[in-house]
Protein backbone atom coordinates (compact mmCIF):
# COMPACT_ATOMS: atom_id res chain seq x y z
CA UNK A 1 0.00 0.00 0.00
CA UNK A 2 1.16 3.48 -0.75
CA UNK A 3 0.81 5.17 2.58
CA UNK A 4 3.70 7.44 3.08
CA UNK A 5 3.33 10.97 1.84
CA UNK A 6 4.24 11.12 -1.82
CA UNK A 7 7.71 12.21 -2.67
CA UNK A 8 8.05 15.00 -5.10
CA UNK A 9 11.24 14.05 -6.79
CA UNK A 10 11.31 16.89 -9.24
CA UNK A 11 14.28 16.08 -11.35
CA UNK A 12 12.46 17.66 -14.24
CA UNK A 13 12.48 21.30 -15.11
CA UNK A 14 12.81 22.27 -11.49
CA UNK A 15 13.27 25.94 -10.84
CA UNK A 16 12.77 28.56 -13.50
CA UNK A 17 13.83 28.24 -17.09
CA UNK A 18 17.33 29.50 -17.59
CA UNK A 19 19.74 29.40 -20.49
CA UNK A 20 22.05 27.15 -18.51
CA UNK A 21 19.59 24.29 -18.87
CA UNK A 22 20.19 24.21 -22.59
CA UNK A 23 23.74 23.06 -22.04
CA UNK A 24 22.48 19.99 -20.26
CA UNK A 25 20.97 18.55 -23.42
CA UNK A 26 23.24 15.71 -24.37
CA UNK A 27 23.04 12.57 -26.41
CA UNK A 28 23.80 10.38 -23.43
CA UNK A 29 21.40 7.93 -21.89
CA UNK A 30 19.06 9.66 -19.49
CA UNK A 31 17.25 7.49 -16.95
CA UNK A 32 14.83 10.22 -16.07
CA UNK A 33 13.62 10.68 -19.64
CA UNK A 34 13.21 6.93 -19.88
CA UNK A 35 10.91 6.86 -16.87
CA UNK A 36 9.05 10.12 -17.22
CA UNK A 37 7.11 10.12 -20.48
CA UNK A 38 4.76 12.87 -19.39
CA UNK A 39 6.34 15.35 -17.00
CA UNK A 40 3.06 17.05 -16.12
CA UNK A 41 1.34 13.80 -15.20
CA UNK A 42 4.08 11.68 -13.61
CA UNK A 43 4.40 11.51 -9.84
CA UNK A 44 6.75 9.48 -7.69
CA UNK A 45 5.53 7.64 -4.62
CA UNK A 46 7.22 5.58 -1.95
CA UNK A 47 5.84 2.07 -1.43
CA UNK A 48 4.99 0.86 2.04
CA UNK A 49 3.83 -2.67 2.85
CA UNK A 50 4.48 -5.88 0.96
CA UNK A 51 1.26 -6.61 -0.92
CA UNK A 52 3.00 -6.46 -4.31
CA UNK A 53 6.25 -8.20 -3.46
CA UNK A 54 5.68 -11.24 -5.68
CA UNK A 55 5.82 -8.85 -8.62
CA UNK A 56 9.08 -7.45 -7.39
CA UNK A 57 7.74 -4.29 -5.79
CA UNK A 58 8.96 -4.12 -2.21
CA UNK A 59 8.49 -1.89 0.77
CA UNK A 60 10.63 1.24 0.37
CA UNK A 61 10.71 1.14 -3.43
CA UNK A 62 9.83 4.25 -5.37
CA UNK A 63 7.22 3.90 -8.09
CA UNK A 64 6.63 6.21 -11.03
CA UNK A 65 2.92 6.83 -11.49
CA UNK A 66 1.56 8.24 -14.74
CA UNK A 67 -1.89 9.83 -14.48
CA UNK A 68 -2.28 10.41 -18.22
CA UNK A 69 -2.43 6.71 -19.17
CA UNK A 70 -5.81 5.00 -19.57
CA UNK A 71 -5.96 1.96 -17.27
CA UNK A 72 -6.29 -1.46 -18.85
CA UNK A 73 -6.55 -5.02 -17.58
CA UNK A 74 -3.46 -6.23 -15.65
CA UNK A 75 -2.02 -2.73 -15.13
CA UNK A 76 -0.46 -2.07 -11.76
CA UNK A 77 -2.33 0.93 -10.44
CA UNK A 78 -2.47 3.36 -7.58
CA UNK A 79 -6.14 3.16 -6.73
CA UNK A 80 -8.23 5.11 -4.29
CA UNK A 81 -10.75 2.93 -2.52
CA UNK A 82 -12.94 4.60 0.08
CA UNK A 83 -10.50 7.47 0.32
CA UNK A 84 -7.34 5.38 0.82
CA UNK A 85 -4.44 4.87 -1.59
CA UNK A 86 -3.66 1.28 -2.47
CA UNK A 87 -1.14 -0.25 -4.88
CA UNK A 88 -2.55 -3.31 -6.67
CA UNK A 89 -2.95 -5.05 -9.99
CA UNK A 90 -6.16 -4.05 -11.76
CA UNK A 91 -8.29 -6.89 -13.16
CA UNK A 92 -11.16 -5.92 -15.42
CA UNK A 93 -13.45 -8.70 -16.56
CA UNK A 94 -17.03 -8.52 -17.74
CA UNK A 95 -17.77 -5.25 -16.03
CA UNK A 96 -16.30 -6.18 -12.65
CA UNK A 97 -13.23 -4.53 -11.25
CA UNK A 98 -10.82 -6.31 -8.93
CA UNK A 99 -7.72 -5.10 -7.12
CA UNK A 100 -5.39 -8.07 -6.94
CA UNK A 101 -2.38 -8.19 -4.61
CA UNK A 102 0.84 -10.00 -5.52
CA UNK A 103 1.22 -11.64 -2.11
CA UNK A 104 -0.84 -14.60 -0.89
CA UNK A 105 -1.19 -13.08 2.56
CA UNK A 106 -3.38 -10.28 1.18
CA UNK A 107 -6.95 -10.69 -0.11
CA UNK A 108 -8.21 -9.77 -3.56
CA UNK A 109 -10.58 -6.82 -3.37
CA UNK A 110 -13.66 -6.96 -5.57
CA UNK A 111 -15.24 -3.56 -5.99
CA UNK A 112 -18.85 -3.82 -4.87
CA UNK A 113 -21.82 -1.92 -6.25
CA UNK A 114 -22.02 1.51 -4.69
CA UNK A 115 -18.36 1.46 -3.74
CA UNK A 116 -16.26 4.16 -5.37
CA UNK A 117 -13.06 3.09 -7.09
CA UNK A 118 -10.81 5.79 -8.46
CA UNK A 119 -7.73 4.92 -10.49
CA UNK A 120 -5.34 7.66 -9.37
CA UNK A 121 -2.60 6.65 -11.80
CA UNK A 122 -0.82 3.80 -13.55
CA UNK A 123 2.50 2.51 -12.23
CA UNK A 124 4.98 2.52 -15.09
CA UNK A 125 8.28 1.82 -13.29
CA UNK A 126 9.59 0.87 -9.90
CA UNK A 127 12.96 1.93 -8.60
CA UNK A 128 14.84 0.01 -5.93
CA UNK A 129 18.21 0.60 -4.40
CA UNK A 130 20.00 -2.75 -4.27
CA UNK A 131 23.09 -1.86 -2.27
CA UNK A 132 22.11 -0.99 1.26
CA UNK B 1 -9.57 36.05 -28.35
CA UNK B 2 -8.26 35.19 -24.92
CA UNK B 3 -8.77 32.44 -22.36
CA UNK B 4 -7.94 32.64 -18.69
CA UNK B 5 -7.30 29.39 -16.83
CA UNK B 6 -7.80 29.79 -13.12
CA UNK B 7 -7.14 26.94 -10.67
CA UNK B 8 -10.00 26.54 -8.18
CA UNK B 9 -9.05 27.00 -4.50
CA UNK B 10 -5.54 26.25 -5.69
CA UNK B 11 -3.64 25.56 -2.46
CA UNK B 12 -6.48 23.39 -1.15
CA UNK B 13 -6.65 21.50 -4.44
CA UNK B 14 -2.89 20.86 -4.28
CA UNK B 15 -3.20 19.40 -0.78
CA UNK B 16 -6.05 17.17 -1.92
CA UNK B 17 -4.05 15.57 -4.74
CA UNK B 18 -2.28 13.32 -2.26
CA UNK B 19 -5.16 13.18 0.21
CA UNK B 20 -8.07 11.71 -1.74
CA UNK B 21 -9.81 11.12 1.59
CA UNK B 22 -10.27 14.91 1.85
CA UNK B 23 -12.20 15.24 -1.43
CA UNK B 24 -15.38 16.38 0.33
CA UNK B 25 -13.95 17.42 3.69
CA UNK B 26 -13.60 21.14 4.56
CA UNK B 27 -9.94 22.12 4.11
CA UNK B 28 -8.12 25.38 4.86
CA UNK B 29 -4.54 26.41 4.23
CA UNK B 30 -2.87 28.90 6.57
CA UNK B 31 -0.16 31.45 5.89
CA UNK B 32 3.42 30.83 6.91
CA UNK B 33 3.04 31.49 10.59
CA UNK B 34 -0.34 29.78 10.64
CA UNK B 35 -1.77 33.23 11.21
CA UNK B 36 -4.26 33.72 8.41
CA UNK B 37 -6.50 31.69 6.15
CA UNK B 38 -5.06 31.89 2.64
CA UNK B 39 -7.07 29.16 0.89
CA UNK B 40 -10.47 27.67 1.54
CA UNK B 41 -12.29 24.70 0.09
CA UNK B 42 -15.86 25.14 -1.13
CA UNK B 43 -17.11 23.65 2.16
CA UNK B 44 -15.12 26.18 4.19
CA UNK B 45 -16.43 29.10 2.13
CA UNK B 46 -19.95 27.90 3.00
CA UNK B 47 -19.07 28.11 6.69
CA UNK B 48 -18.55 31.83 6.16
CA UNK B 49 -14.81 31.78 6.76
CA UNK B 50 -13.35 34.83 5.06
CA UNK B 51 -10.24 34.91 2.92
CA UNK B 52 -7.29 36.39 4.79
CA UNK B 53 -9.09 36.13 8.13
CA UNK B 54 -7.07 35.39 11.27
CA UNK B 55 -7.18 31.66 11.93
CA UNK B 56 -7.97 31.97 15.66
CA UNK B 57 -11.19 33.77 14.80
CA UNK B 58 -12.58 30.67 13.08
CA UNK B 59 -10.67 27.96 14.90
CA UNK B 60 -13.68 26.57 16.78
CA UNK B 61 -16.04 26.87 13.79
CA UNK B 62 -13.56 24.96 11.67
CA UNK B 63 -12.85 22.25 14.19
CA UNK B 64 -16.52 21.60 14.91
CA UNK B 65 -17.09 21.25 11.16
CA UNK B 66 -14.32 18.63 11.05
CA UNK B 67 -12.11 20.80 8.86
CA UNK B 68 -8.58 19.72 8.09
CA UNK B 69 -6.04 22.52 8.46
CA UNK B 70 -2.74 22.73 6.56
CA UNK B 71 0.19 25.08 6.90
CA UNK B 72 1.19 26.44 3.52
CA UNK B 73 3.54 24.19 1.56
CA UNK B 74 4.73 26.44 -1.22
CA UNK B 75 7.21 23.92 -2.58
CA UNK B 76 4.27 21.69 -3.39
CA UNK B 77 2.13 24.50 -4.81
CA UNK B 78 4.97 25.60 -7.05
CA UNK B 79 5.51 22.09 -8.33
CA UNK B 80 1.83 21.65 -9.15
CA UNK B 81 1.69 25.10 -10.74
CA UNK B 82 4.63 24.13 -12.94
CA UNK B 83 2.78 21.03 -14.13
CA UNK B 84 -0.32 23.02 -15.05
CA UNK B 85 1.95 25.38 -16.98
CA UNK B 86 3.49 22.48 -18.90
CA UNK B 87 0.03 21.47 -20.09
CA UNK B 88 -0.92 25.03 -21.03
CA UNK B 89 2.30 25.49 -22.98
CA UNK B 90 1.69 22.20 -24.76
CA UNK B 91 -1.40 23.75 -26.36
CA UNK B 92 1.06 25.62 -28.57
CA UNK B 93 -0.67 28.95 -27.97
CA UNK B 94 1.03 32.00 -26.46
CA UNK B 95 0.71 31.79 -22.67
CA UNK B 96 1.14 34.37 -19.94
CA UNK B 97 1.61 32.87 -16.50
CA UNK B 98 -0.04 35.59 -14.52
CA UNK B 99 0.25 34.15 -11.03
CA UNK B 100 0.82 30.83 -9.31
CA UNK B 101 -2.73 29.72 -10.10
CA UNK B 102 -3.77 31.76 -13.10
CA UNK B 103 -2.67 31.98 -16.76
CA UNK B 104 -3.83 33.71 -19.92
CA UNK B 105 -3.77 32.08 -23.35
CA UNK B 106 -4.11 33.93 -26.62
CA UNK B 107 -6.42 32.26 -29.13
CA UNK B 108 -7.08 32.95 -32.78
CA UNK B 109 -10.42 34.56 -33.59
CA UNK B 110 -12.99 31.79 -33.46
CA UNK B 111 -14.76 32.91 -36.64
CA UNK B 112 -18.29 32.27 -35.43
CA UNK B 113 -17.39 29.04 -33.66
CA UNK B 114 -16.79 28.68 -29.96
CA UNK B 115 -13.87 27.78 -27.77
CA UNK B 116 -16.10 26.25 -25.14
CA UNK B 117 -15.44 22.63 -26.13
CA UNK B 118 -11.73 23.38 -26.33
CA UNK B 119 -11.87 24.80 -22.80
CA UNK B 120 -13.71 21.73 -21.54
CA UNK B 121 -11.05 19.42 -22.99
CA UNK B 122 -8.27 21.52 -21.51
CA UNK B 123 -9.76 21.55 -18.02
CA UNK B 124 -10.34 17.80 -18.22
CA UNK B 125 -6.68 17.17 -19.12
CA UNK B 126 -5.48 19.29 -16.23
CA UNK B 127 -7.84 17.51 -13.82
CA UNK B 128 -6.80 14.06 -15.02
CA UNK B 129 -3.07 14.61 -15.44
CA UNK B 130 -2.29 16.90 -12.54
CA UNK B 131 -5.35 16.46 -10.34
CA UNK B 132 -6.43 20.06 -9.79
CA UNK B 133 -9.76 21.50 -10.92
CA UNK B 134 -9.63 24.66 -13.04
CA UNK B 135 -12.15 27.17 -14.35
CA UNK B 136 -11.77 28.58 -17.84
CA UNK B 137 -13.10 31.94 -19.02
CA UNK B 138 -13.10 32.92 -22.68
CA UNK B 139 -13.59 36.39 -24.16
CA UNK B 140 -12.47 38.85 -26.80
CA UNK B 141 -10.04 40.59 -24.41
CA UNK B 142 -8.18 39.64 -21.24
CA UNK B 143 -10.59 41.72 -19.17
CA UNK B 144 -13.60 39.98 -20.76
CA UNK B 145 -12.01 36.54 -20.24
CA UNK B 146 -11.65 37.48 -16.56
CA UNK B 147 -15.32 38.48 -16.50
CA UNK B 148 -16.20 35.10 -18.04
CA UNK B 149 -14.23 33.18 -15.42
CA UNK B 150 -15.81 35.29 -12.67
CA UNK B 151 -19.20 34.16 -13.98
CA UNK B 152 -18.07 30.53 -14.31
CA UNK B 153 -16.90 30.38 -10.69
CA UNK B 154 -20.00 32.06 -9.39
CA UNK B 155 -22.25 29.57 -11.14
CA UNK B 156 -20.18 26.43 -10.63
CA UNK B 157 -19.39 26.06 -14.32
CA UNK B 158 -16.05 24.71 -15.48
CA UNK B 159 -15.98 26.76 -18.67
CA UNK B 160 -17.79 29.92 -19.62
CA UNK B 161 -17.45 31.96 -22.78
CA UNK B 162 -18.56 35.52 -23.48
CA UNK B 163 -17.67 35.24 -27.16
CA UNK B 164 -21.29 35.98 -28.10
CA UNK B 165 -22.16 39.65 -27.60
CA UNK B 166 -25.62 39.09 -26.04
CA UNK B 167 -24.17 36.71 -23.44
CA UNK B 168 -21.32 39.11 -22.83
CA UNK B 169 -23.71 41.99 -22.17
CA UNK B 170 -25.79 39.89 -19.76
CA UNK B 171 -22.67 38.94 -17.74
CA UNK B 172 -21.42 42.53 -17.60
CA UNK B 173 -24.82 43.71 -16.39
CA UNK B 174 -24.64 41.16 -13.59
CA UNK B 175 -21.02 41.88 -12.66
CA UNK B 176 -20.39 44.44 -9.89
CA UNK B 177 -17.88 47.11 -10.81
CA UNK B 178 -15.59 46.09 -7.97
CA UNK B 179 -15.16 42.65 -9.57
CA UNK B 180 -13.84 44.06 -12.85
CA UNK B 181 -10.18 43.25 -13.44
CA UNK B 182 -8.13 46.45 -13.24
CA UNK B 183 -10.69 48.53 -11.33
CA UNK B 184 -9.31 49.36 -7.92
CA UNK B 185 -11.24 49.36 -4.67
CA UNK B 186 -11.11 53.10 -4.12
CA UNK B 187 -12.39 54.04 -7.55
CA UNK B 188 -15.09 51.37 -7.53
CA UNK B 189 -16.45 52.64 -4.19
CA UNK B 190 -16.47 56.15 -5.58
CA UNK B 191 -18.25 55.41 -8.84
CA UNK B 192 -20.74 53.06 -7.20
CA UNK B 193 -22.04 56.03 -5.21
CA UNK B 194 -22.39 57.84 -8.55
CA UNK B 195 -24.75 55.11 -9.75
CA UNK B 196 -22.22 53.10 -11.75
CA UNK B 197 -22.90 49.71 -10.24
CA UNK B 198 -22.28 47.05 -12.87
CA UNK B 199 -19.51 46.50 -15.39
CA UNK B 200 -22.03 47.36 -18.07
CA UNK B 201 -22.81 50.71 -16.37
CA UNK B 202 -19.11 51.38 -16.54
CA UNK B 203 -19.12 51.06 -20.31
CA UNK B 204 -22.09 53.32 -20.94
CA UNK B 205 -21.45 56.09 -18.36
CA UNK B 206 -18.86 58.12 -20.17
CA UNK B 207 -18.86 60.90 -17.60
CA UNK B 208 -17.04 58.73 -15.05
CA UNK B 209 -14.23 57.90 -17.48
CA UNK B 210 -12.52 61.23 -16.90
CA UNK B 211 -11.96 60.19 -13.27
CA UNK B 212 -9.87 57.33 -14.53
CA UNK B 213 -6.17 57.02 -15.08
CA UNK B 214 -4.78 55.45 -18.22
CA UNK B 215 -4.91 51.92 -16.86
CA UNK B 216 -8.59 52.11 -15.93
CA UNK B 217 -9.45 53.73 -19.26
CA UNK B 218 -7.80 50.74 -20.93
CA UNK B 219 -10.01 48.50 -18.80
CA UNK B 220 -13.14 50.24 -20.10
CA UNK B 221 -12.00 49.79 -23.70
CA UNK B 222 -11.29 46.14 -22.99
CA UNK B 223 -14.81 45.67 -21.61
CA UNK B 224 -16.06 47.02 -24.94
CA UNK B 225 -14.12 44.28 -26.67
CA UNK B 226 -11.21 46.39 -27.81
CA UNK B 227 -8.01 44.46 -27.18
CA UNK B 228 -5.67 46.77 -25.20
CA UNK B 229 -3.75 44.64 -22.76
CA UNK B 230 -1.33 42.41 -24.54
CA UNK B 231 -0.20 39.05 -23.36
CA UNK B 232 2.83 39.57 -21.23
CA UNK B 233 5.49 36.96 -21.72
CA UNK B 234 7.07 36.61 -18.32
CA UNK B 235 9.69 34.13 -19.42
CA UNK B 236 11.04 36.30 -22.24
CA UNK B 237 10.66 39.88 -21.15
CA UNK B 238 10.79 39.23 -17.45
CA UNK B 239 12.66 41.85 -15.60
CA UNK B 240 14.39 41.00 -12.38
CA UNK B 241 15.98 42.84 -9.56
CA UNK B 242 18.86 41.28 -7.72
CA UNK B 243 20.82 42.00 -4.60
CA UNK B 244 23.83 39.77 -4.10
CA UNK B 245 27.14 39.91 -2.36
CA UNK B 246 30.09 37.86 -1.26
CA UNK B 247 30.86 37.31 2.40
CA UNK B 248 34.42 38.23 3.25
CA UNK B 249 35.11 35.47 5.71
CA UNK B 250 32.27 33.12 4.87
CA UNK B 251 29.20 32.01 6.79
CA UNK B 252 28.47 28.65 8.37
CA UNK B 253 25.67 29.46 10.81
CA UNK B 254 22.10 29.33 9.60
CA UNK B 255 21.07 32.39 11.60
CA UNK B 256 23.80 34.43 9.89
CA UNK B 257 22.72 33.23 6.49
CA UNK B 258 19.09 34.03 7.33
CA UNK B 259 20.10 37.47 8.58
CA UNK B 260 22.04 38.26 5.43
CA UNK B 261 19.27 37.02 3.13
CA UNK B 262 16.72 39.04 5.13
CA UNK B 263 18.93 42.10 4.68
CA UNK B 264 19.28 41.50 0.92
CA UNK B 265 15.52 41.05 0.69
CA UNK B 266 14.87 44.31 2.51
CA UNK B 267 17.26 46.19 0.20
CA UNK B 268 15.81 44.60 -2.93
CA UNK B 269 12.23 45.36 -1.88
CA UNK B 270 13.16 48.97 -1.12
CA UNK B 271 14.39 49.28 -4.70
CA UNK B 272 11.23 47.58 -5.91
CA UNK B 273 9.12 50.23 -4.19
CA UNK B 274 11.38 52.98 -5.56
CA UNK B 275 10.57 51.78 -9.05
CA UNK B 276 6.85 51.43 -8.23
CA UNK B 277 6.93 47.72 -9.01
CA UNK B 278 5.54 44.57 -7.44
CA UNK B 279 7.17 41.19 -7.63
CA UNK B 280 5.44 37.83 -7.84
CA UNK B 281 8.45 35.53 -7.60
CA UNK B 282 11.61 35.32 -5.57
CA UNK B 283 14.81 33.32 -5.95
CA UNK B 284 17.40 32.85 -3.24
CA UNK B 285 20.82 31.50 -4.08
CA UNK B 286 23.69 30.53 -1.85
CA UNK B 287 27.15 29.52 -2.94
CA UNK B 288 30.21 27.77 -1.54
CA UNK B 289 33.71 27.81 -2.99
CA UNK B 290 34.19 25.13 -5.61
CA UNK B 291 36.48 22.65 -3.87
CA UNK B 292 36.91 20.23 -6.74
CA UNK B 293 40.19 20.39 -8.59
CA UNK B 294 40.55 19.71 -12.28
CA UNK B 295 39.04 21.22 -15.36
CA UNK B 296 36.18 23.02 -13.71
CA UNK B 297 36.58 26.74 -14.09
CA UNK B 298 33.75 27.57 -11.82
CA UNK B 299 34.75 29.50 -8.77
CA UNK B 300 31.57 28.75 -6.82
CA UNK B 301 29.04 25.98 -6.46
CA UNK B 302 25.63 27.59 -6.56
CA UNK B 303 22.38 26.32 -5.17
CA UNK B 304 19.25 28.23 -5.92
CA UNK B 305 15.56 27.92 -5.40
CA UNK B 306 12.63 29.86 -6.79
CA UNK B 307 9.24 30.36 -5.24
CA UNK B 308 6.19 32.08 -6.69
CA UNK B 309 4.43 34.41 -4.28
CA UNK B 310 0.70 33.86 -3.79
CA UNK B 311 0.14 37.43 -5.02
CA UNK B 312 2.34 40.21 -6.35
CA UNK B 313 3.74 42.27 -3.50
CA UNK B 314 6.15 45.01 -2.51
CA UNK B 315 5.84 44.31 1.19
CA UNK B 316 9.13 43.60 2.95
CA UNK B 317 7.49 41.47 5.63
CA UNK B 318 5.68 39.21 3.18
CA UNK B 319 8.54 38.82 0.72
CA UNK B 320 11.10 38.17 3.44
CA UNK B 321 8.92 35.37 4.84
CA UNK B 322 9.34 33.62 1.53
CA UNK B 323 13.04 34.29 1.21
CA UNK B 324 13.57 32.84 4.70
CA UNK B 325 11.55 29.79 3.70
CA UNK B 326 13.99 29.29 0.85
CA UNK B 327 16.95 29.69 3.19
CA UNK B 328 15.46 26.91 5.32
CA UNK B 329 15.24 24.64 2.31
CA UNK B 330 18.67 25.47 0.87
CA UNK B 331 20.85 25.59 3.98
CA UNK B 332 23.01 22.62 4.90
CA UNK B 333 25.06 22.39 8.03
CA UNK B 334 28.83 22.25 7.83
CA UNK B 335 29.18 24.23 4.63
CA UNK B 336 31.09 27.48 4.43
CA UNK B 337 28.97 29.82 2.32
CA UNK B 338 30.88 32.53 0.50
CA UNK B 339 28.14 34.24 -1.41
CA UNK B 340 24.37 34.66 -1.37
CA UNK B 341 21.72 36.68 -3.10
CA UNK B 342 18.08 37.47 -3.57
CA UNK B 343 16.46 37.90 -6.99
CA UNK B 344 13.00 39.36 -7.29
CA UNK B 345 11.28 38.40 -10.53
CA UNK B 346 7.90 38.40 -12.30
CA UNK B 347 7.85 42.15 -11.81
CA UNK B 348 4.80 44.17 -12.69
CA UNK B 349 3.73 47.74 -12.25
CA UNK B 350 1.88 48.46 -9.03
CA UNK B 351 -1.02 49.92 -10.99
CA UNK B 352 -2.27 46.58 -12.22
CA UNK B 353 -2.05 44.68 -9.04
CA UNK B 354 -3.91 41.53 -8.43
CA UNK B 355 -5.96 41.12 -5.32
CA UNK B 356 -6.11 37.55 -4.22
CA UNK B 357 -7.28 38.06 -0.69
CA UNK B 358 -10.71 39.46 -1.09
CA UNK B 359 -11.57 40.28 2.48
CA UNK B 360 -11.63 44.00 2.99
CA UNK B 361 -10.15 43.79 6.46
CA UNK B 362 -7.06 41.93 5.38
CA UNK B 363 -6.73 44.17 2.36
CA UNK B 364 -6.84 47.26 4.52
CA UNK B 365 -4.37 45.78 6.95
CA UNK B 366 -2.00 44.95 4.13
CA UNK B 367 -2.39 48.32 2.47
CA UNK B 368 -1.69 50.19 5.65
CA UNK B 369 1.44 48.09 6.09
CA UNK B 370 2.47 49.00 2.56
CA UNK B 371 1.79 52.66 3.30
CA UNK B 372 4.00 52.32 6.34
CA UNK B 373 6.85 51.04 4.19
CA UNK B 374 6.34 53.90 1.78
CA UNK B 375 6.65 56.36 4.66
CA UNK B 376 9.80 54.67 5.84
CA UNK B 377 11.20 54.92 2.33
CA UNK B 378 10.30 58.54 1.84
CA UNK B 379 11.54 59.99 5.10
CA UNK B 380 15.16 59.10 4.51
CA UNK B 381 14.86 56.36 7.02
CA UNK B 382 16.19 53.62 4.82
CA UNK B 383 18.26 51.18 6.80
CA UNK B 384 17.08 52.55 10.12
CA UNK B 385 14.20 50.13 10.38
CA UNK B 386 15.36 46.55 9.91
CA UNK B 387 13.85 43.11 10.19
CA UNK B 388 14.20 41.35 13.52
CA UNK B 389 15.89 38.38 11.94
CA UNK B 390 18.69 40.60 10.64
CA UNK B 391 19.68 41.40 14.20
CA UNK B 392 19.79 37.78 15.26
CA UNK B 393 23.24 37.24 13.87
CA UNK B 394 26.88 37.60 14.66
CA UNK B 395 27.31 40.33 12.03
CA UNK B 396 30.41 38.63 10.67
CA UNK B 397 28.85 38.42 7.23
CA UNK B 398 28.58 42.14 6.80
CA UNK B 399 32.10 42.19 5.33
CA UNK B 400 33.48 45.23 3.66
CA UNK B 401 32.12 45.06 0.12
CA UNK B 402 29.56 47.53 -1.09
CA UNK B 403 26.11 46.17 -1.74
CA UNK B 404 25.82 45.13 -5.35
CA UNK B 405 22.57 45.36 -7.20
CA UNK B 406 21.77 44.64 -10.81
CA UNK B 407 18.57 45.51 -12.55
CA UNK B 408 18.08 44.12 -16.01
CA UNK B 409 15.63 42.64 -18.43
CA UNK B 410 17.25 39.23 -18.35
CA UNK B 411 18.76 36.81 -15.93
CA UNK B 412 21.90 36.51 -18.01
CA UNK B 413 23.66 39.12 -15.93
CA UNK B 414 23.61 36.73 -13.04
CA UNK B 415 26.19 34.13 -12.08
CA UNK B 416 25.81 30.72 -13.62
CA UNK B 417 24.16 28.18 -11.40
CA UNK B 418 24.21 24.43 -11.05
CA UNK B 419 20.57 23.79 -11.84
CA UNK B 420 20.67 20.06 -11.18
CA UNK B 421 21.05 20.57 -7.47
CA UNK B 422 18.09 22.79 -7.00
CA UNK B 423 15.72 20.55 -5.19
CA UNK B 424 18.11 18.40 -3.17
CA UNK B 425 17.06 20.14 -0.04
CA UNK B 426 13.42 19.27 -0.45
CA UNK B 427 13.96 15.64 -1.28
CA UNK B 428 16.24 14.81 1.60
Amino acid sequence: MVRESPLLLQLISAGFPSPENAEMTTETFNVHEMIVRNAAATFFMRVSGGSMQDMGIYEGDIVAVDRSVTPKNNDIVVAVLDGDFTLKKLKISRGTYQLVPANKQFPTITVRDGQELLIWGIVTHSIRKLRK
Amino acid sequence: MFAVVDCDNFFVSCERIFRPDLAHVPVVVLSNNDGCVIARSKEVKKLGVKMGAPYFQYKSVLSSAGAVVFSANFELYNEISKRVRIILEATGRPVEHYSIDESFLELEASGGGSYEAWGQALSLSIMQWVGVPVSVGIGATKTLAKAAVWYAKKNNLTVFSVEKSDICQRVLQEMPVAEVWGIGRKISTKITTMGVVSAFDLIINEQVHRLFNKTSQGTVRELRGEDCIELHDHTESQASLAVTRSFGSGITEKRDLAASVAYFTRCAVERLRDKKLLCAGITVFIAEKNQSVGFSKKKYNFKKMYIALPYASQDTLIISQFSLLLVDALYKEGIMYKKAGVILSNLCSQERKQLTLDSKESLLARESQEDLFKKLDSQHKKGKVVLGVELNSSNEWRGKQQLKSSYGPRLSGLPTVNASEEFDAIIS
